[in-house]
């Protein structure tokens, strides 16, 4: 969906002052709000990258597609039942939000465009635990998937650096914060059986804070 | 720096295991003391609070309580079904907004506990007993249960606000229903007749002879008449018509004989205190060994006790009795070696000697072999070939059919032994702490041994109902092989500790207002 949008946006004829496309890496942090999230990660943050593009469909509001992914993890130690000794593995989450939405941009300064978005969000998780590597002989690994649905809602502001092409081109530098919410990620292990065996659920959802480097054209 | 910090930053967020913290946790995912019934292997996962039924072919899932958090597990006197001491928070705040257990304020939270009866992973009946129920003991049909507090066991747990010390509970395996029953102080021992009509339970000073089908007590006896002395049974055995009793006493040198037809006590002074009883059903002779004695006492008639007497070069503590014969050792004391193997039919003592001295005993099914795992005699090593075997652990094995006793140095500590016949053919399997193999030492020829490769080091060996042998490994996720001895083949299934990690611990059953 990404790759289609880039190059329909690359052959396209700009209108005069006017940008019809929008690419744009971005950054985010985002707080977590599920107590759980602190045995995935020291902080209660979620720190994802990723890339988001749109198309304008009318004066001022541009359909967004987009993803933003990262990964957390932490090594726990267990104690064995007999308390005798410790006994540890890794744990590590890759978290992916896949986002289909609109962006609508206020007209208030030239360089300075004030944002608000809404997006729909598919949120992809993968929880993997192993045995640490001090323990010997085989070690055990798992791998959990969890899909949920979401939304994100936002506003922002974006600045342009640069001009090119006689103003055709707007190379921006941006922000957003606002708040993203997931249904609960339930990981199953359907495949240990023929009964469900659940390894839990997370609820990833919190505010968050996206720093984006693009362009418009 | 800036470009270095930039550097660890994108590094960390590119590497595979992203390490933020490390985390301790307060308890263990699972705990390898499992039970293995012909269904699978049942494990207790401590800090999800669930009970996992786990099998070949890396399948497992976990055996619904309704809520209820297990802190017990163990198989039925059939090894069919399983019995699991569980709890469950209640919240007496009835607020609907309270859901998680943390959620619930301090003073109005409590545990309430019960026996759940599993078969092929399903909870089929509930109980209610009380988690200090720990103790049991299983009528001759495995369908009745008698329960009471076993406060020397390591899964004592005491809850509640009342606990009556006195009392015992009938437990029916088929449906569930318990009856509780007073029989005196601190019961803790119960033996059950061959018929299964009668079961003697022996408490402090007391012993009463409980009428099982009626669930009433049909004869009572007092082991004193003066309240001021306390009489505890250590050792008790039925004779093999099942009309007496005879009851060691701790720190006594009296064996109190019960006579359940004509209701009457007997006292036979012994020659010292008891440690252990044990009844032969097949010759109808009755074991005694002393605490400090070397001696063993065999009561060849039970009307009017009539004991014959054999002198040891060493004092044996214990008894393990096979068909026709007894096989004692001594597990309390550092220097003693011996295994004396006592023919009740013929009545020939043969001593074996071993080089350390014994810490458990097995006899291979076809009691031709006695099979012991050796504790170290020093803890350091002074030197030559008796240095470097009496400060290690060993394994001996003692043919009872001649005088032959082989003893074997092992690694390290054995954390199981179990023994396997095919044919003509014995064999021991013995893992070691922290070995990753299966030792398989063919009992005729104990030099003779094989390894079989393990995944991991091992923590418990079982076995199974079905002929194998389950082994449950040293590993923080749950790891469980299941080995078949007739081909050596090994198959592991893992990860099974990972249920319920991320589950939010609910309040169960609960009525909001």
């Amino acid at each position: 969906m990404i790759a289609p949008t880039i190059l329909l946006s690359l052959l396209a004829q700009p209108n005069a002052h006017a940008q019809k496309y929008e690419v744009a890496l971005t950054t985010s942090v985002q707080g977590m709000r599920d107590p759980r999230w602190e045995t995935v990660n020291a902080a209660p943050t979620h720190s994802p990258s990723g890339l988001v593009a749109g198309v304008e469909v009318s004066k001022g509001t541009s359909i967004i597609v987009g993803f933003n992914t990262g990964r957390a993890g932490s090594e726990i130690l267990v104690p064995s039942v007999d308390g005798m000794d410790e006994q540890g593995f890794h744990l590590a989450t890759t978290l992916t939000h896949y986002q289909l939405g609109a962006r609508y941009r206020w007209k208030w300064k030239k360089r300075l465009v004030p944002t608000t978005t809404i997006a729909l969000q598919l949120g992809h998780a993968t929880l993997r635990m192993d045995e640490n590597i001090d323990n010997d002989g085989e070690e055990v690994e798992t791998r959990n998937e969890a899909l949920a649905m979401g939304f994100e809602i936002g506003g922002g502001l974006e600045y342009t650096v640069a001009y090119l092409s006689n103003e055709q081109v707007r190379f921006n530098v941006g922000f957003e914060a606002g708040y993203t919410n997931l249904m609960k990620l339930h990981f199953k292990a359907t495949e240990h059986g023929s009964e469900e065996t659940s390894v839990g659920e997370l609820n990833p959802g919190g505010p968050f804070l996206t720093m984006s480097i693009g362009t418009r054209f | 720096m800036r470009l270095t910090i930039l550097f660890l930053t994108l590094l960390g967020a590119c590497s595979q295991w992203p390490q933020s913290q490390v985390l301790d946790l307060d308890e263990a995912l699972w705990s390898p003391d499992t039970i293995t019934l012909d269904d699978g292997v049942y494990a207790i996962l401590p800090r999800a609070g669930r009970l996992v039924r786990v099998g070949t072919n890396n399948t497992w899932h976990t055996v619904s309580l309704d809520g209820a958090r297990p802190l017990s597990i163990r198989a039925d006197g059939n090894n069919e079904r399983l019995m699991a001491h569980v709890q469950w928070p209640v919240c007496d705040d009835p607020a609907p907004n309270i859901v998680l257990v943390e959620d619930c304020p301090e003073d109005s939270l409590y545990w309430e506990a019960e026996m759940a009866i599993i078969d092929e992973g399903q909870r089929i009946a509930v109980s209610a007993v009380p988690a200090h129920m720990n103790g049991m003991a299983f009528a001759p049909d495995g369908e009745t249960v008698l329960l009471f507090m076993d406060n020397t066991s390591e899964s004592h747990v005491v809850n509640g606000p009342i606990i009556d010390l006195t009392e015992v509970m009938f437990l029916d395996m088929a449906t569930g229903d318990v009856q509780a029953l007073s029989v005196g102080f601190m019961p803790r021992k119960v033996l059950f007749t061959a018929d299964g009509t009668r079961a003697v339970v022996m408490s402090r000073s007391h012993v009463v002879v409980v009428d099982v089908p009626s669930r009433t007590i049909e004869l009572e006896y007092p082991l004193t008449l003066d309240a001021d002395i306390e009489i505890d049974p250590s050792a008790a055995v039925l004779s093999p018509d099942d009309r007496y009793v005879m009851i060691a006493i701790e720190g006594q040198s009296d064996l109190y004989k019960l006579d359940l037809d004509v209701v009457s006590i007997d006292m036979e002074a012994l020659d010292g205190i008891p440690s252990d009883l044990a009844n032969d059903p097949l010759t109808g002779k009755t074991v005694i060994t002393y605490e400090n004695r070397s001696q063993v006492d065999v009561i060849v008639e039970h009307d009017f006790i009539s004991r014959q007497t054999f002198s040891l070069d060493e004092p044996a503590t214990d008894i393990v009795l096979g068909d026709g014969l007894a096989v004692l050792f001594n597990s309390e004391e550092v220097y003693t070696h011996d295994i004396i193997k006592l023919d009740l039919e013929t009545m020939d003592v043969t001593e074996y000697v071993t080089e350390n001295p014994v810490h458990e005993l097995t006899l291979s099914p076809d009691g031709q072999y006695a099979i012991a795992t050796l504790r170290p005699q020093t803890d350091e090593d002074y030197g030559g070939f008796d240095g470097y075997q009496a400060s290690r652990w060993g394994l001996a094995v003692a043919d009872l059919n001649t005088n032959d006793v082989v003893s074997l140095v092992l690694q390290s500590q054995p954390v199981g032994v179990e023994i396997v016949q095919q044919g003509e053919t014995s064999f021991a399997l013995v893992l070691m702490e922290g070995l990753e193999e299966i030792i398989q030492v063919d009992l005729a020829a104990p030099g003779n041994h094989t390894a079989l490769d393990l995944p991991s080091p091992p923590a418990t060996i079982q076995a199974s109902p079905t002929g194998g042998f389950t082994i449950a490994h040293r590993s923080p996720l749950g790891q469980i092989s299941f080995l078949d001895p007739s081909d050596g083949s090994i198959e592991t299934s893992g990860g099974f500790a990972t249920s319920g990690f991320f589950s939010e611990d609910r309040l169960p059953r609960r009525v909001t207002e």
